[in-house]
């Protein structure tokens, strides 16, 4: 039994839960593992504990008092870190432990973080990036030469993404400095967890697994309009529903309104004002754009109870609990089952209280999502999150870090990345050329004499240019993101940031709205925009660049269970009953597909010839058949498709014509030759270069600016497309550009779950009509604002047919 | 045709004027690619024969006696490419080589002195024309200013929902703002207003839209 945690669980009057317990256990055993809960159950406690007794055990056995670091706690957000710091210190101050606790984020000052490296504290809560810039410091393999234990918080939310291989990264390097090193991971339930575990403990690990197996109640309810008819057929801003958002908000105490993007959140906030202007003062916004003065003041207000609702963004996803919390309303989809349940978990904190969820459909069609969440729900279906594998531009940009730091042994590192899960396929070659790539800027065998990157001294590379290293350690990270300015009043205040693009588009004198708040552009003073509160009523809501991601394939999967049961006799949902009159005008303009048929619509308008087909089988998988679809067509007659897809079916649109009937359908959705096509396909070609944009930005290709100094590097800006364009043109087989290509198969295109759908679709009965007008179906595919392109013309004579047609003009 | 003057705009996205048989090249940053390699970040190494060709055509194909770079010919400090610039132009002794500086251009004078290249802050042309990098302020009414400095482009949307960004000549007033020569070069979008006009380059040909 761990005293520590006897004492202060006593003092507050809770019984620890068996998973704390078990954990306790394992630790002292001196396991590592990975403890699988939801929040608000202490999983924070299960491991700090744990840590606490190591750390005076250890002590007691030794007599060495200098101050190590003990322990690393590494969590995704710094919002995460902050409550993390807050509960270890304070554990801390209560049993009057001298266990040094600090906080080690972006927001930590230059001469606290010099404090920290001269005299370590025990315990530092940080981010994956910290962990990396510590690595690109003079001294840092003694820095970690003691450290026993690596804890990585919300690891779910790391593992899917090239933060994860940061963390791998890290975790392989402080391995070999000190193989007594222990790891905990805290995760979220998800589909592969035996697999996320595996990662992160390594290949062969002899870890435990700890789970909670403790249930939580949650309430979906769907918000639905009064009636179907004057409800629109596309759309992503929900607000026709804003009338009864309110009136739900007003049921509770205090309610987080989630939206998918801080654009939208934007909106709804300056709405709900506008219409309700009681509501000053007790709603506030909050997104990852504003500045943490507003945003630590939006949580503060929310713990103390002060708040009515919260507009936000996937800024309060995670971890932090605001006990008043009491309803979740999520607005539009949430594309995921498992970020729906997360957020649902934001409401009734704490594990006897149930959580409510509300969800806001944005459209008709996505009325039926309610009831696929429903479903999903109760099903247990839950997504699992992939792992990178394979990512060169994250290996480059960390072996330039420990060139920074204490230099690279190449060979060495090259052993201690093979046993990572992410880069345990990479070659010897492959090696040697991510590090050539850093050395002469490319291959070996090129004149590159212009070129000093790294500079091998006592068989250890390092970086010797001071400001080559100080540019790395600024662009150290896996998350790219646009040229930002800040946004201020005259007196000073920062309100947030805004992407550069969007300020270039307004002028003096106009207002636009950001943080909540009217604001009017003063002036621009090189990277800060100065503005001042507007009179005025009318304005801009900034859009921000990312956070456009698409539904899960495991919702996609509930979606289509919800569209088999239109056809239900009984047990339908309350949701599809009320959906009934769109199907009925559905069939009423072409025809309502069975639970076998397959639906393919052609309409002509002005826009041009457009192509609908059906196949419920999710976005990615839709991308995909399109682009098959759109090469086989061109192969029958030359053609240039714009193609717009969602999670139920996908639009090709054409100025050429086509003779669809169903042998020619027959043809262009046949199983064979399906992966040939795909590739010859010229769009694998434009979705790789959109994915090279952060390529290039973690491999240290595009160079972001130092912070404030923009003119002197002004002569260094391009974008990726050009780095995109030159490695095409002059060095096609290069990793990084490879890379780029493999990224579009594995987690754009995803192959293997095309076949089946093509597979599925060869059972089906094709149902082919020609509506005169776009159908209920069709509305929400063409008002998609995101489009491909696809073209099997190349682009001289694609010019030659605009040129034609503006020469007609 | 500008203050009774022929102007052709090419698309090889540079303007010749007939009259005076001058060809005007704008924002070319010749040694971008060679700079950004300098200063550390990975770029492929590019021929710059391949660049310099592309003038090379140009002056093959017209009557060209002198060649105006309206600012922006060499993106940075002195590299290499600089010199295989110097060696090209060399090889077109009859031509004279004239440069109105632009932000871009911050090699020191003595450089330009050993070049062949002519270095002047602006040029006014018979007719009234002035070619310079970026608008000269108060110029009269009755002049045209020729400019480059911001790599104009337009957006075109075609049939079927394509859409495509193209490099422009633009025409506000009496300035036309001409394409950056440079292949290796951004473009900054403009959109079209009342007084402006705007032809883009769209393959081989030039065509107001």
């Amino acid at each position: 039994m761990n005293e520590f945690a006897e004492v202060w669980f006593a003092n507050q009057g809770w019984k620890p839960h068996h998973f704390q317990e078990e954990t306790w256990r394992k630790m002292a055993q001196g396991k590592s593992g990975l403890l699988n809960a939801p929040t608000g159950f202490g999983k924070t406690f299960a491991i700090w504990f744990g840590i606490l007794e190591h750390y005076y055990r250890q002590r007691d056995q030794k007599k060495n008092r200098k101050n190590t670091l003990h322990s690393l706690w590494i969590t995704p957000l710094r919002a995460l870190s902050k409550e993390i710091h807050k509960a270890a210190s304070g554990v801390s101050d209560d049993l009057e432990l001298d266990y040094r606790v600090e906080l080690r984020t972006g927001d930590t000052s230059v001469s606290a973080r010099q404090k920290q490296r001269k005299n370590p504290p025990h315990s530092l809560i940080t981010t994956p990036e910290s962990v990396h810039l510590l690595l690109a410091t003079k001294g840092s393999t003694a820095y970690f030469e003691n450290l026993e234990f690596i804890v990585v918080d919300e690891w779910h939310e790391l593992l899917g993404s090239k933060r994860g291989v940061l963390m791998e990264l890290a975790m392989s390097r402080i391995k070999a400095i000190n193989p007594k090193l222990k790891i905990w991971g805290i995760s979220a339930t998800i589909g592969n967890l035996e697999e996320a575990q595996e990662i992160l403990l390594g290949k062969n690990h002899k870890g435990v697994m700890v789970k909670a197996n403790l249930k939580k109640k949650v309430e979906i309810r769907t918000i639905l309009p009064d009636n179907i008819e004057t409800f629109p057929w596309a759309g992503h801003l929900g607000i026709k529903l804003l009338d009864k958002v309110v009136d739900v908000v007003n049921q509770y105490n205090s309610t987080l309104i989630f939206t998918n993007t801080r654009s939208q959140s934007e909106i709804w906030y300056q709405q709900i004002i506008t219409k309700y202007p009681e509501f000053a003062g007790i709603l506030a916004i909050h997104h990852g754009s504003l500045s943490d003065e507003i945003r630590v003041w939006v949580e503060n207000a929310l713990h103390e109870g002060r708040l009515k609702a919260v507009v936000c963004t996937s800024s309060l996803d995670l971890g932090v609990d605001f006990r008043p919390v009491d309803c979740v309303i999520q607005i539009g989809s949430p594309k995921g089952v498992a970020r729906f349940l997360q957020r649902a978990g934001r409401s009734g904190h704490r594990p006897d209280e149930t959580s409510y969820i509300y969800f806001v459909p944005t459209n008709s069609l996505e009325i039926i999502e309610g009831d696929s969440l429903k479903y999903a729900v109760a099903d247990k279906i839950l997504e699992q999150r992939m792992p990178y594998i394979r990512s060169f531009d994250v290996l480059i940009q960390y072996l330039m870090t420990l060139a920074v730091g204490d230099g690279l042994d190449a060979q060495r590192v090259y052993e201690e990345i093979k046993n990572t899960h992410c880069f345990d396929s990479v070659t010897e070659e492959e090696y040697y050329e991510c590090l050539s790539m850093l050395i002469h800027g490319g291959k070996t065998l090129s004149a590159y004499e212009e070129f000093h990157r790294l500079v091998l001294k006592d068989n250890l590379y390092v970086v010797e240019s001071k400001k080559l290293a100080m540019r790395h350690r600024l662009s150290i990270g896996a998350i790219v993101s646009d040229v930002m300015m800040s946004v201020k009043f005259l007196g000073g205040k920062y309100l947030g940031s805004i992407e550069e693009s969007f300020i270039a588009k307004l002028r003096k004198g106009d207002v636009f709205w950001f943080a909540g708040r009217q604001l009017e552009l003063l002036h621009i003073r090189a990277m800060e925009v100065f503005v001042k509160a507007a009179a005025k009523k009318k304005g801009v809501v900034p859009s921000w660049m990312g956070g456009r991601f698409s539904i899960s394939p495991d919702l996609g999967l509930a979606i289509r269970h919800s569209f088999r049961s239109i056809h239900a006799v009984r047990n339908k949902s309350h949701e599809i009953k009320f959906l009934q009159p769109l199907f009925n005008e559905q069939a009423k303009r072409s025809v309502l597909p069975e639970e076998d048929e397959l639906l393919i619509e052609y309409i002509h308008t002005r826009y041009g010839h457009h192509l609908f087909i059906y196949p419920f089988e999710g976005k990615l998988v839709h991308e995909g058949m399109a682009q098959v679809l759109a090469y086989r067509l061109g192969l029958i007659k030359p053609a240039t498709f714009s193609i717009s897809s969602t999670e139920y079916g996908f639009e090709l649109l054409s100025s050429t014509e086509y003779a669809i009937d169903e042998a020619l359908l027959n043809t262009i959705l046949s199983v064979g030759n399906l992966h040939e096509d795909l590739t010859s396909g010229i769009n694998v070609r434009e979705m790789a270069r959109r994915r090279f944009r952060d390529i290039a930005g973690i491999a240290g290709l595009v160079f972001q600016g130092y912070p404030g100094k923009e003119m002197k590097t002004k002569h260094l800006q391009a974008n990726a497309g050009l780095f995109f364009n030159v490695f095409e043109e002059y060095d096609s087989k290069n990793l990084l550009l490879r890379q780029a290509y493999d990224e579009v198969f594995d987690f754009q295109l995803e192959e293997g779950r095309m076949q089946l759908a093509f597979r599925r679709i060869n059972d089906h009965k094709i149902v082919l009509s020609f509506p005169d007008t776009l159908t209920p179906f069709a509305f929400p595919v063409f008002s998609e604002s995101f489009r491909e392109k696809y073209s099997n013309e190349d682009w001289q004579s694609r010019l030659e047919t605009l040129k034609n047609q503006i020469a007609a003009k | 045709m500008l203050n009774g003057r022929e102007v052709l705009l090419l698309p090889q996205k540079a303007v010749f004027i007939p009259q005076d048989e001058i060809l005007i090249i704008s924002d070319w940053h010749l040694g971008k690619l060679a700079h950004f390699r300098k200063e550390g970040l990975l770029v492929p190494s590019v021929p710059v024969a391949d660049e310099l060709n592309r003038l090379g055509e140009l002056l093959e194909s017209l009557p060209v006696k002198k060649v105006v770079f309206l600012g922006d010919l060499f993106h940075s400090r002195w590299n290499t490419e600089w010199d295989a610039f110097i060696l090209y132009i060399h090889s077109f002794s009859h031509i004279r080589f004239v440069l109105t500086k632009g932000n871009h251009d911050i090699l020191p004078d003595e450089i330009f002195k050993e070049s062949s290249i002519q270095l002047l802050d602006q040029i006014e042309l018979e007719g009234g024309i002035v070619l310079s990098h970026e608008p000269v302020k108060n110029l009269s009414d009755d002049k045209i200013n020729l400019v480059g400095h911001i790599h104009p482009g337009c957006m075109i949307t075609g049939q079927g929902r394509q859409q495509f960004r193209l490099p422009c000549f633009h025409l506000e007033n009496n300035i036309l703002t001409v394409p950056a020569f440079g292949k290796w070069t951004g473009l900054h979008m403009l959109k079209k207003t009342g007084n402006t006009r705007i032809f883009a380059v769209v393959n081989d040909a030039v065509l107001e839209v």
